[in-house]
């Protein structure tokens, strides 16, 4: 079992679709709503995800601030960046396998 | 996307509105998984990555920040049974 970290993409635009009639028009409202609640934690999981990195990233790159961001600064960032992303994924494989694993016994 | 309206929740029948509380209940629970591998993965890359060489995680950072997740877990486990059996002790005296 795996999230994808910016939400459900499987849900198409609900409130685009004009709808006739009393049922379709609770379904629009209803699928608009979720909608707009996948859209929300998405966001805020991904502002979680760019402030982390942000911090981590900066701990480990950025030694000694100078006037500006160097090419060797930049590159590096680069890099832990990515290592991070990987890094998340390693870890959240292995949570949601263990969670799994301890609601079975 | 458009606002939800106050008036549009109340034109819910109750079955739509049970689904969307279960649906609420479900996004939750995920939401809570992810916080803890976003605090996980803060507090193992520090332990596990030490420098950055390369753009990938090696074999042994790998290694290392699934046993840094697992020992957490324990770790949580071990304090918690520890501390249940003081306080059950505790409440019976």
């Amino acid at each position: 079992m795996a999230f994808s970290l910016f939400g459900g993409s499987d849900k198409k635009d609900a409130g685009a679709a004009p709808t006739s009639g009393d049922s379709s028009n609770v379904n629009s409202i209803k699928e608009n709503l979720q909608a707009q609640i996948l859209q929300e934690i998405a966001l805020t999981n991904a502002t979680e995800l760019i402030s982390k990195i942000s911090s981590n990233c900066y701990e480990k790159c950025i030694l000694n601030p100078g006037s500006s961001l160097s090419a060797a600064d930049a590159a590096c960032l680069d890099q832990c960046s990515e290592k991070y992303i990987q890094a998340w994924n390693t870890i959240s494989r292995r949570y949601l396998a263990r969670v799994q694993s301890e609601s079975k016994n | 996307m458009s606002q939800i309206s106050k008036n549009d929740i109340s034109q819910l029948d109750e079955a739509s509105q049970v689904e969307l509380l279960k649906f609420v209940e479900s996004e939750n629970a995920k939401a809570k998984l992810q916080s803890s591998i976003h605090m996980f993965t803060d507090m193992c890359f520090k332990k596990c990555v030490p420098t950055i060489t390369m753009g990938s995680v090696s074999p042994a950072e790998s290694t290392c920040l699934a046993n840094c997740v697992d020992r957490f877990l324990d770790t949580n486990i071990f304090v918690v049974n520890k501390y249940v059996a003081f306080f059950f002790i505790q409440s019976r005296v």
